[in-house]
């Protein structure tokens, strides 16, 4: 077995306050590094530990002196078995932290410094206390990373940081397995339900043609059989066979052809005889219009004559002015006899006024015999025409209804006129589309005749074209099974194309097995190195909280908390609980529960306890402590120096501590004189850096 | 495992894994972790780099199974 290696000198520039080279020479002694805070103790500590580790603990801490013109450097000089070796750590310019560290035999040969001291970079440097207790060989890189240092301090004392290590990175790698079979899970998951819908619905889709299968027979037609079928039907809709564009083309493609071709002849053939029929209609409302005017005008000319008719009746063969003269004439007839009796009644009254035997007539003034005159007055009146009254009403109703009549026939006549003119248009309309050749002279029976002509080739031409419309029809229904066809075989065919893709599929859930089989395997060993962790741990746990409760109860000699614990439940963790032997219900508390004191002690215990474990070889063991006696009384300052002076017989111990006085006291009582130097620093100048009494 | 260099994945699964079928599968990898040289941060390495190889493997499949889809 090697032995450790043993700090001789420290060699320090450029290294944060040392604005000059200094050489401290350790000699293989303990050194306690005494003074009051800021004097510049706690830099040798960190001058040491970023010599050894590259690192002050500090993150991002700028450890070169700014002001010193040469390199930052460090240089460790150790001493191991009689042989002397050099670690110098060189800080490169504008990095923090070490870079460039350089490993020398006595022979002064460079060695890689992982091969002689794997463990220098890849322990944690910390912050406040450190330290090492590294195995001579090993390849524990790195340590875990969600352990803590008294953790890893118990883990490797118990040789068991490599599975702990590999039980955190297994933890670590599982987590990340998760992720991925979740993330190609879902991907497999999603492209497996495509893959399925899709050949579920083609399988559907196809059921449904199948029921009711368009080529009507058991035989499932092929695709080119159903080419024929279509090529043939083409034929059959053009009159001649597909042209040769047409071959080799797609059976969609030859199905549009022949749906192209289907609307060809249509438009041809329908086309004619729509047009035909439009052209029939169009004669045959044109002769209705023509015979409705014709008939409109006969009846005008009916009404006419029987106004003329009652017209003549009313004149009796005069016309409207002689019947108008007799009127007249019989009115002033009338209105002579009217006066005339007038006048002979009014000479009778006159006669009836004298008494004398003879009057004068009072019309011819001739001397009368009154009563001979008289009666000759009476009976004039009786000789006068009384009926000259209802011969004139007669006459007068009779010039009333002529009058009224002639009004009429005016009226009916300029109607007749616009009847004949629309009856003229009419004729022109008909003769503008006349291609039969009509007659001048048409009746209208001549009309209905021609109409009905008209009517019975409509007919006939409407027949043809609902033959031809059947026709078209048929050859689209045919057309229509042989696209169903066309998609049959188009499933059939994407359901080919999907086999392949659910046989990939299979392949990809395969795949996608291996992966799940390797993360559970990868689990299963996780399992086993977590219960063979925790069967190990649980053996020798025991011991280990007895040692360290030992431990704890001389650095505090606290009242009450006198036993560490470390919680069996919660292994392979290992979570450490504080309690009281004197407590009879066993419980366990979180540290927290101690005072400053025993809280910092609490930090030393697992390398006290370890100290003096003798089983463990080591390449520098050494014990570098910052500031151990912070919130420390003096009594446990005492027990501190006390315990450090155990410690000190199997490590190189490195402590600083500003509480000089009780270090002073307390030392020669613990340590031999020649085991140990203290270094104080004096004062500090901008052009020495720290002055350092050594003693 | 007393000390952690000699520590044997495979010999640990071959103890705790009493069924044939488990120990076909998670032996040849416990070995391949033994044979790694470079402590768990290796192992990890190679843990990783197996399950990027069975991941691509998928992929690649789920690629062309996408591609046969027309995606």
């Amino acid at each position: 077995m090697v032995g450790g290696f043993r700090i001789q000198t420290v060699a320090i520039e450029g290294f944060k306050g040392f604005t000059a080279r200094q050489v401290i020479d350790f000699g293989g002694r303990h050194a306690f590094l005494l003074g009051k805070n800021g004097t510049g103790k706690s830099s040798i500590v960190e001058a040491v530990r970023w010599g050894l580790f590259g690192s002050t603990g500090r993150r991002n801490e700028i450890v070169a002196n700014r002001d010193y013109p040469g390199q930052c450097r460090v240089e460790i000089s150790l001493m191991r078995d009689g042989k002397q070796w050099s670690l110098r750590r060189t800080a490169l310019r504008g990095v923090t932290g070490g870079n460039d560290p350089v490993l020398t035999d006595d022979q002064g040969k460079e060695h890689p410094i992982r091969e002689v001291m794997p463990l220098l970079d890849s322990v944690d440097a910390g912050e406040g206390m450190h330290i090492i207790f590294a195995p001579q060989t090993g390849a524990l890189r790195r340590k875990p990373e969600d352990l803590s240092p008294f953790e890893r301090t118990i883990l490797y004392h118990l040789g068991l940081t490599h599975p702990r290590s590999m039980l955190s990175q297994m933890d670590k790698f599982l987590d990340e397995q998760q992720l991925v079979e979740d993330s190609l899970g879902k991907d497999l998951s999603d492209i497996r339900d495509e893959v399925d819908r899709n050949i579920t619905h083609l399988e559907r889709q196809r059921g449904i043609i199948l029921n009711a299968a368009p080529w009507g027979s058991d035989h499932v037609p092929s695709v080119a059989e159903t080419e024929n079928k279509v090529r043939g039907l083409i034929t059959e809709i053009t009159g001649k066979a597909p042209d040769q564009s047409l071959v080799g083309v797609s059976l969609d493609a030859l199905l549009d052809s022949a749906e192209e071709a289907l609307g060809d002849r249509c438009a041809r053939d329908q086309g004619e005889l729509e047009r035909e029929l439009a052209g029939i209609g169009g004669r045959k409302d044109h002769l209705q219009s023509l015979r409705q005017a014709m008939e409109a005008v006969n009846t005008q000319e009916s009404v006419i004559r029987n106004a003329q008719s009652r017209l003549d009746e009313a004149l009796r063969g005069s016309s409207l002015d002689e019947l108008r003269q007799n009127a007249r004439a019989a009115k002033e007839a009338a209105d002579t006899a009217i006066l005339r009796l007038r006048i002979v009644q009014d000479a009778i009254s006159l006669m009836h006024r004298g008494q004398a035997e003879s009057v004068r007539c009072p019309v011819c003034d001739d001397e009368y015999d009154r009563n001979s005159l008289e009666s000759a007055l009476q009976r004039t009146v009786g000789q006068l025409p009384d009926g000259s009254t209802a011969s004139l009403s007669e006459l007068e109703g009779r010039l009333k209804e002529a009058e009224g009549l002639a009004k009429e026939l005016r009226v009916l006549h300029v109607k007749l006129a616009n009847l004949t003119q629309s009856t003229s248009e009419a004729r022109k309309r008909v003769d503008a589309d006349n291609k039969i050749g009509l007659p001048s002279q048409l009746s209208v029976d001549d009309l209905q005749a021609i109409i009905e002509q008209l009517c019975a080739l409509e007919t006939s031409i409407q027949d043809q074209l609902d033959n031809q419309k059947g026709w078209t029809a048929t050859i689209q229904a045919r057309l229509s099974k042989m696209r169903e066809e066309e998609r049959f075989h188009r499933i059939q065919r994407d359901l080919l194309e999907l086999g392949p893709s659910r046989n990939r599929v299979t392949q990809v859930e395969a795949a996608y097995q291996d992966l799940v089989s390797f993360g559970e395997t990868v689990r299963t060993i996780r399992d086993t190195i977590k219960t063979c962790l925790i069967e190990r741990l649980e053996e020798d746990i025991p011991a280990v909280s007895e040692k360290i409760s030992q431990v704890f109860a001389v650095l505090t000699h606290h009242p009450w908390y006198d036993r560490l614990v470390i919680a069996k439940d919660a292994l392979p963790k290992l979570e450490l609980q504080i309690a009281s032997s004197a407590d009879p219900s066993g419980r366990g508390y979180l540290p927290e529960v101690l005072n400053g004191q025993a809280e910092s002690a609490l930090a030393l215990v697992p390398y006290f306890a370890f100290s003096q474990a003798n089983d463990a070889p080591t390449e520098v063991y050494l014990v570098l402590l910052d500031d151990p006696t912070r919130a420390y009384d003096e009594e446990h300052i005492d027990i501190l120096v006390e315990r450090l002076a155990d410690l000190g017989e199997h490590v190189q111990l490195m402590v600083a501590s500003q509480e000089s006085a009780r270090f002073r006291a307390m030392l020669p009582k613990y340590f031999e004189r020649a085991d140990y130097l203290i270094i104080e620093p004096a004062h500090w100048s901008h052009d020495a850096g720290p002055e350092l009494l050594i003693e | 495992m007393t000390e952690s260099r000699d520590i044997k994945f495979s010999e640990l699964v071959s103890r705790r894994i009493s069924s044939e079928e488990g120990q076909s599968l998670w032996i040849p990898v416990a070995q391949e972790i033994d044979r790694v040289d470079g402590g768990p941060d290796a192992a990890k390495k190679y843990l990783d780099a197996e399950r990027q190889r069975l991941e691509e493997r998928v992929e690649n499949l789920l690629s062309q199974a996408k591609n046969q889809l027309g995606r």
